[in-house]
C-alpha cells in the first residue's frame, strides 16, 4: 500500500474540501511532514485514514462520535443532509485503488445531527486507466481492505508516537501477540486446525460408529471422550490466563499506590531492586539448566564409556599378540584369485584341492583388514574420546557450582523479598496496612490460579499424548465395509492435514520470532544510547535486559523515551518482515501462505518527548523505518535536529493552518528560513484548519 | 530455524510429504477459512468444511 492522496471534507476541523499529496520515494524522498499546531488537526488527520480505511477511531480522539465540521453542520439548514468524506488514494500490489468512506447525516435543531448512513465505496485504475467500481457488495469491499491490511495490525502502522511506548509495556503484550498472529497469518491455520480436529473429525467419527465393531466403536468413543476433556482443557488454561492478567494489572496498582506513600518509597525501591534480582537469578539458571541439558544429551555417554575403551584397548592387545594384525593380504586379492579360478603362476585353482582350501582359509583371515583399520581407527579416537570425557566431567562439575550459587542468591533474595514485604506490611500507616492487606490476598489469588492453569497445562499435555497414541492405534483398526473405510481415510486425511497444518504454523512462528528478534536487536542497537539489548521474546514481548557482571537481567523503569525507541524498532521490524515475505511469493502463495506487502506508516508525534539524541536518533531511523513515511508534527517537537537528520528525505510538507477566534493568538512557523502562516486569526465566527503545501 | 530458506524448505517438505488429495484438502481448508476469516457467524463453515472432505477423500 503505498499513499497517493488523502482528500477531506468537512472531517473535523478540516472544513470544506482539503487534499495533501503524499511523498513515495522519487528521488530518494520518502518522507511526508505535517506541521501542525496543538489542536489544528494532527490527531484527526491520522484519524482520517483510520475512519477512512475501517471506520474506527483511535482512543486519543475525542468526541469520536462526532466527525462532522462544526462550521459545516452550523450552515446546514435543519433538514438538510450533511456529509463528512475520506477519500484515500493509493497503490497496492500495481494496482492503484480509490477508498472513499462517507458519512450522510440529517441536521436536526441545536447543531445535532441524526442518521448517519455510512458508505464505503472502492474504485480500481486498470492498466489501461480507467476507472471502475470494486466489488458490487459493501461488506464484501470491507472484506478486500482487511484482507489489504489487517484491522488487527493498523496500530502497527496509524499511530500515536507518543502512546507507541504502549507496545513495550505488560498491557500491550497480547495486542502485539495478536499483531504477530495477523503477520503470520496465523488465525487462518489456528482456525483450520481447530476446525479440522473440534467439528469436522468428529463428525466423521460419529458417522464411522454407526458403521463399527465394538473394537472400533469403542476407540472412537475413547477419542470423542478425549476430545471434550481437551477442549475443556483449553478453555480452563484461556479462562485461567484472563484471570492471571487481570490479577497482574491489580496488583500493579495496588504497587502503584504503595510506591506512592512517602514512607514506603526506600522499600517498594528496594522491593523493585530485589525482583529484578530474582528475575535475573531464574533467566540465569535456566540458562545454566538448559547448557546442561545440551551438555549431557551431546556428551553424557562418555561418563559411561571408560570400561568400553579398556575392552576395546584389551581386544587390540590380543589380536596383536596372535599375529593377526596387521594381516598381509588384501581381502580383494584372494577374492579376485578365486572368482578367476586361477592362480598367480598361472595354473588354474580346482575347488576341493589343497590350494583351493589354503584360499578359502586366506579369505577368511584377509577379514581381519578390515577388523584392523577399524581397530585402528577406534584405537586412534580412544584418546580424543578420554579428553572429551574428562572437559566433560569438568564441564558439568563448573555448570553444577554455577547452579547451586545462582540458587544461593536465588533464596537469599526470596528472603530478602518476604522481608521487605513483612516491613511493607508492617507499617504503621492505615493505608500502607490496608494496601499490603489487599496486595497479599491478590497475590495469593494470583498463585492459586497460576497453579491451577500450570495443572490444567500439564493434563492438556497428557490428553494429546493419549489422543495421539489413540490416533496410531485408530489407524491400525480395521473398518468392515467400503462405507467405513472410506470414513476411517478421511479421518486419517483429516488428522495429517491438521497435523502438517499444526507444524506448518509452529515453523513460521519460530521463524517470523527470530526474524523480529533479530531485527529489534539490530535498530535498537544503532539507536540506544545505553548498553542494553532488545530482543522479542518466545511469547512475543518486547524485553530490554542488560549485563550485569555475567548475567543478563531486565531493565527495570526503562524511561518513556526508551520504551518508545523499543516499539518504534518493533514496528520497523514487523514492515521489514512483511515486506520481506511479499518478496518471497512464489514458496507461499500457492498454499495461500503469505501476508505480505509494503506498507506506510502514519506516525502523530513521532519524537514525543524524546531528549535530544534520541530524537535525533528517530529523525534519522525515520526514513528507514518504511519505504513510505508520513510525520504529522507540532513545532516543539520538529526541531533542528529532527530537521537536520531529515534533510533530503522530504519530499512534501505541508502546514496544517489553524484558524481560530481568539484574537492576538497568531503564530508564524519558521522552516528552513522561511517564514509560514502557522496559527492565524479566523474572519470567521468558527474554528478551522486549512491545509497549506509548503515547500 | 531462523534461516526462512531453511524454513521454507522444511514447510515445503511437510506439505510434499501429504498425499495429492490431502494436499488437495489443505488447500481447500485454507481458502474456506480464509473466505470465512472476517465474517463473525459462520453456520456454513462445517458444512463447507465436510464437503471438502467428502470431495477431496474418495
Amino acid at each position: 500500500m503505498k499513499l497517493a492522496t488523502l482528500a477531506l471534507k468537512n472531517f473535523r476541523q478540516f472544513y470544506g474540501g482539503q487534499e495533501l499529496h503524499f511523498a513515495g520515494g522519487e528521488a530518494g524522498k520518502n518522507v511526508t511532514v505535517v506541521h501542525g499546531y496543538n489542536g489544528a488537526g494532527k490527531t484527526a488527520l491520522l484519524n482520517a485514514f483510520i475512519w477512512c480505511l475501517y471506520e474506527q477511531t483511535t482512543r486519543d480522539l475525542e468526541a469520536s462520535d462526532r466527525l462532522e465540521n462544526e462550521r459545516a453542520v452550523a450552515e446546514a439548514e435543519v433538514g438538510t443532509p450533511v456529509d463528512v468524506l475520506v477519500r484515500l488514494t493509493f497503490d497496492h500490489q500495481g494496482i492503484q485503488y480509490i477508498v472513499e468512506r462517507k458519512r450522510t447525516s440529517t441536521k436536526e435543531s441545536g447543531n445535532t445531527l441524526a442518521g448517519g448512513t455510512v458508505e464505503l465505496k472502492i474504485w480500481g485504475k486498470s492498466p489501461g486507466g480507467e476507472l471502475s467500481p470494486v466489488l458490487p457488495n459493501a461488506g464484501e469491499r470491507q472484506l478486500l481492505i482487511n484482507q489489504w491490511l489487517p484491522p488487527a495490525l493498523y496500530p502497527f502502522f496509524f499511530f500515536n508516537g507518543e502512546r507507541v511506548e504502549r507496545l513495550a509495556s505488560p498491557e500491550a503484550y497480547d495486542e502485539v501477540e495478536s499483531g504477530v498472529k495477523t503477520l503470520l497469518d496465523v488465525t487462518i491455520f489456528e482456525r483450520s486446525v481447530d476446525h479440522l480436529r473440534r467439528v469436522v473429525s468428529p463428525e466423521l467419527a460419529r458417522e464411522l460408529r454407526t458403521h463399527s465393531d465394538k473394537e472400533l466403536g469403542d476407540a472412537l468413543d475413547l477419542q470423542t471422550g478425549l476430545e471434550k476433556k481437551r477442549l475443556g482443557l483449553v478453555a480452563e488454561i484461556e479462562q485461567k490466563h484472563t484471570e492471571i492478567k487481570k490479577l497482574h494489572v491489580e496488583i500493579d496498582e495496588y504497587e502503584k499506590k504503595q510506591a506512592a506513600i512517602a514512607g514506603l518509597v526506600t522499600l517498594t525501591e528496594r522491593r523493585k531492586t530485589l525482583r529484578g534480582e530474582l528475575e535475573a537469578c531464574d533467566n540465569a539458571d535456566a540458562k545454566i539448566v538448559a547448557d546442561l541439558r545440551r551438555s549431557l544429551s551431546k556428551d553424557g555417554y562418555l561418563a559411561f564409556a571408560e570400561p568400553a575403551f579398556v575392552a576395546a584397548e584389551n581386544l587390540v592387545g590380543i589380536a596383536r599378540q596372535r599375529g593377526e594384525i596387521p594381516a598381509k593380504i588384501k581381502p580383494q586379492f584372494v577374492t579376485d584369485l578365486m572368482e578367476k579360478a586361477l592362480c598367480v603362476c598361472g595354473r588354474p585353482l580346482v575347488q576341493g584341492t589343497p590350494e583351493w582350501n589354503t584360499l578359502v582359509q586366506w579369505r577368511a583371515a584377509t577379514g581381519l583388514a578390515e577388523l584392523e583399520e577399524s581397530i585402528s581407527q577406534t584405537a586412534a579416537m580412544l584418546a580424543p574420546l578420554r579428553q572429551r570425557g574428562a572437559l566433560f566431567a569438568t564441564d558439568v562439575d563448573r555448570l553444577q557450582r554455577d547452579r547451586s550459587e545462582i540458587l544461593a542468591r536465588r533464596r537469599d533474595t526470596l528472603k530478602a523479598l518476604a522481608i521487605v514485604d513483612q516491613e511493607i506490611g508492617d507499617q504503621k500507616d492505615e493505608d500502607a496496612a490496608s494496601l499490603a492487606e489487599r496486595l497479599g490476598a491478590l497475590r495469593r489469588d494470583l498463585y492459586a490460579r497460576q497453579s491451577d492453569q500450570l495443572i490444567a497445562e500439564r493434563d492438556l499435555r497428557t490428553i494429546e499424548e493419549q489422543q495421539h497414541d489413540l490416533r496410531e492405534k485408530l489407524k491400525k483398526l480395521q473398518a468392515q465395509g467400503d462405507r467405513a473405510q472410506l470414513l476411517k481415510r478421511q479421518i486419517e486425511a483429516v488428522d495429517r492435514v491438521a497435523e502438517a497444518l499444526q507444524q506448518v504454523f509452529d515453523i513460521r512462528k519460530d521463524t517470523v520470532r527470530k526474524l523480529l528478534d533479530a531485527q529489534v536487536g539490530e535498530i535498537w542497537r544503532d539507536a540506544a544510547i545505553k548498553d542494553y539489548r532488545a530482543s522479542v521474546s518466545d511469547n512475543y514481548r518486547l524485553v530490554l535486559t542488560k549485563k550485569v557482571g555475567a548475567v543478563e537481567q531486565p531493565v527495570l523503569g526503562a524511561s518513556t523515551g526508551e520504551k518508545q525507541v523499543l516499539a518504534l524498532s518493533f514496528v520497523a521490524s514487523l514492515v521489514r518482515a512483511l515486506e520481506q515475505n511479499s518478496q518471497d511469493p512464489e514458496a507461499w502463495r500457492p498454499f495461500g501462505l503469505a501476508l505480505g506487502g509494503v506498507f506506510p506508516l502514519v506516525m502523530d508525534s513521532p519524537f514525543g518527548s524524546l531528549e535530544d539524541y534520541y530524537r535525533e536518533k528517530v529523525a534519522q531511523w525515520v526514513p528507514k523505518l518504511a519505504q513510505q513515511v508520513v510525520v504529522l508534527v507540532s513545532s516543539t517537537q520538529w526541531r533542528d535536529e529532527a530537521e537536520r537528520a531529515l534533510a533530503g528525505k522530504i519530499g512534501r510538507s505541508y502546514i496544517l493552518e489553524l484558524h481560530t477566534t481568539k484574537e492576538n493568538a497568531t503564530r508564524r512557523l519558521l522552516l528552513r528560513g522561511n517564514e509560514y502562516s502557522y496559527v492565524v486569526r479566523s474572519e470567521d465566527p468558527y474554528e478551522f484548519t486549512r491545509v497549506q503545501e509548503v515547500l | 530455524m531462523s534461516d526462512p530458506n531453511a524454513a521454507r524448505d522444511e514447510i515445503i517438505k511437510i506439505l510434499s510429504a501429504l498425499s495429492e488429495h490431502e494436499r488437495a484438502l489443505l488447500n481447500r481448508v485454507l481458502k474456506i477459512e480464509r473466505d470465512h476469516i472476517h465474517i463473525p457467524r459462520q453456520p456454513h463453515v462445517k458444512a463447507d468444511l465436510l464437503a471438502a472432505v467428502k470431495e477431496s477423500i474418495k
